[in-house]
């Protein structure tokens, strides 16, 4: 399994990161990339540059998957700019939570909403652009290429839902176990414990450490308590410049940055 | 008067450093007139600015929206000064005419914007006292000493183009719009023909850079992308020039560029169009740089 990251920024871009070590794009890394299929996690911006490298021409692999933890902007905001969406040829399945909003086609629906966007409404519409498919995820497991992905909810505090990520490559038995959106640490801490075990002993663990409290310690605490082999940390926030992401690094303890590759097998 | 740029790119930022030199964050532009802030539209650039006016008061703050696509509110929720006590006022156009029901308030969207499902900072967060005003159109408002009116662009939905005015000069904010050649893309008023209310916008578009000392112009596409894409709500340096021209404005920044036009070919543009319309000063709005207002010149802000 080849891990390889396009954006690691949380909430929004940041365009002057580009010039740092780390980039400002918004969420997305790919797990399995070729001709045939794609596995993809998150649509933020960086999802742009994937596909402008994937797809130069728009025409996607066969079987291109997307998978959304949630419905912040940091997670869905390129799919309206995302060319592909609008060629006939290409078949693209969205996986993710429902929300209150409803299901992932009525939860993504925002994005395209008229008062937004003034693009054909890709999601409702059967006869523009790709055939879409919309996968409800909760406590589920699904295959895309060689992986099994099991989702888990994770439950915040004002009553939204993130999905955490098992990624298992069948193909060497390497596992990448991902947790987004930790927006509170002392919230998370509480939480974790529901975790179930697949999410422990990871060979890669990808922690969402948007919380402006994000420290070393507090990572180390968590590589301990999830006794990773590897702990990636990424969704930084805006504000977050390269010398407070570097802080938090140190051995075993690891920042994402736009074009870092993490072979696992 | 002072006029600053924050972000300076339509559709979607753009973080790769092929486009820093200009910039890439989406649609801002702040006007301090000594006393007050009025700021055209809330993208991506409008965080970077609340984050200098919490250090650095500059009264009163407006934000106008042009409209509610995307790459002109993605910026409010992390706008600093909604979390610190003050006024604000958050404005859009009314256009008498329009049905209610075939549009969403400004206020409505941002409210949809930041429901708990798709942003964690909520209006709920907010210390500012926060006033949605909207300002008829073709009315000249006050926004402390200078005035401000809208006009229809367009554009599809509803978009409009703001006009400010005060005893240092005239900016006129003409962002998002499609030429009014071609086809309507915005909603008509009732009644109302829509090959005459096409005339009516390019008319707006007259009313808004008459004698303007600077114009903020939508310069998405090249005369080339505009051909392939009329439909898209967008317009061409052209345009602008013909606007500046017929309006009698002498001084118009290319702005809104296009996520796919990078440094060198934006600054290749400017290059272009300098040398064929000498008499209408060319600028490329770029991220970072202000202007100096005063008796109708321009000046690098200092």
């Amino acid at each position: 399994m080849e891990i390889a990251f396009w954006g690691v920024r949380g909430d929004i871009p940041v365009p002057e990161a580009s010039l740092g070590v780390y980039g400002g794009n918004t969420l997305c890394f790919t797990a399995n990339v070729n001709e045939k299929e794609a596995v993809i996690f998150e649509a933020g911006t960086g999802l742009l540059d994937c596909f402008a490298t994937l797809a130069p021409e728009h025409l996607l692999p066969e079987c291109t998957d997307i998978f959304i933890s949630s419905y912040r902007p940091e997670h869905i905001q390129s799919i309206p700019f995302l060319n592909s969406m609008y060629i006939s040829k290409n078949k693209v399945r969205f996986c993710g939570p429902s929300s209150e909003a409803g299901g992932v086609n009525r939860s993504l629906g925002i994005l395209v909403r008229k008062c937004f966007c003034p693009v054909p409404n890709f999601f409702d519409e059967e006869d523009v652009g790709a055939e879409i498919e919309f996968l409800e995820m909760a406590d589920d497991s699904v295959n895309s290429s060689s992986l099994t992905i099991s989702s888990y909810p994770l439950a915040h505090k004002d009553g939204t839902v993130s999905l955490c990520w098992h990624i298992d490559d069948n193909s060497c038995g390497k596992y990448l176990a991902y947790i987004p959106d930790i927006y509170n640490w002392h919230d998370f801490m509480e939480a974790r414990a529901n975790l179930p075990d697949k999410f422990f002993g990871a060979d890669v663990l990808l922690m969402g450490a948007c919380s402006e409290h994000t420290s070393r310690a507090l990572l180390q605490e968590q590589a301990e308590f999830f006794k990773s082999g590897r702990l990636v940390f990424w969704q930084f926030g805006a504000d977050a410049g390269d010398n407070v992401i570097k802080s938090c690094e140190c051995d075993k303890i690891m920042a994402a940055r736009e074009g870092m590759i993490i072979n696992l097998c | 008067m002072k006029l600053a740029f924050w972000g300076v790119r339509g559709s979607y930022v753009t973080a790769a450093p092929r486009f820093s030199g200009i910039g890439g964050n989406t649609s801002c532009a702040e006007v301090y007139d000594g006393s007050n802030t009025v700021i055209f539209d809330a993208g991506s650039g409008i965080r970077r600015l609340g984050l200098k006016l919490a250090n650095s008061p500059q009264g009163h703050i407006s934000v106008l929206f042009s409209h509610t696509h995307w790459d002109h509110i993605r910026g409010l929720p992390y706008f600093a000064p909604l979390a610190e006590e003050g006024a604000i006022d958050l404005c859009s156009i009314d256009i008498p005419g329009i049905e209610a029901k075939s549009t969403i308030k400004l206020e409505d969207v941002l409210m949809l914007q930041q429901d708990k499902i798709y942003c964690r900072k909520s209006p709920s967060d907010w210390k500012a006292d926060v006033t949605f005003r909207y300002l008829e159109q073709g009315k000249a408002c006050d926004f402390g000493s200078s005035t401000v009116t809208a006009y229809a662009l367009n554009h599809p939905g509803l978009s409009c183009g703001y006009r400010l005015e005060n005893k240092d000069g005239i900016i006129a904010y003409i962002c998002d719009t499609a030429p009014s050649r071609d086809m309507l893309l915005t909603l008509c008023p009732k009644g109302m023909d829509a090959k005459r209310y096409l005339h009516e916008l390019w008319d707006n578009q007259m009313r808004l850079a008459a004698d303007a000392d600077a114009v903020i112009y939508d310069c998405f596409f090249t005369p080339e992308e505009y051909a392939r894409t009329p439909h898209f709500g967008h317009s061409c340096l052209d345009d602008g020039i013909k606007v500046c021209r017929m309006a009698g404005a002498r001084n118009i920044f290319m702005y809104h560029h296009n996520p796919s036009h990078d440094d060198a070919s934006l600054m290749s543009l400017e290059r272009l169009y300098r040398a064929c319309f000498p008499d209408i000063s060319v600028r490329l709005a770029r991220e970072g740089e202000a202007w100096e207002i005063k008796g109708g010149r321009i000046y690098p802000w200092k």
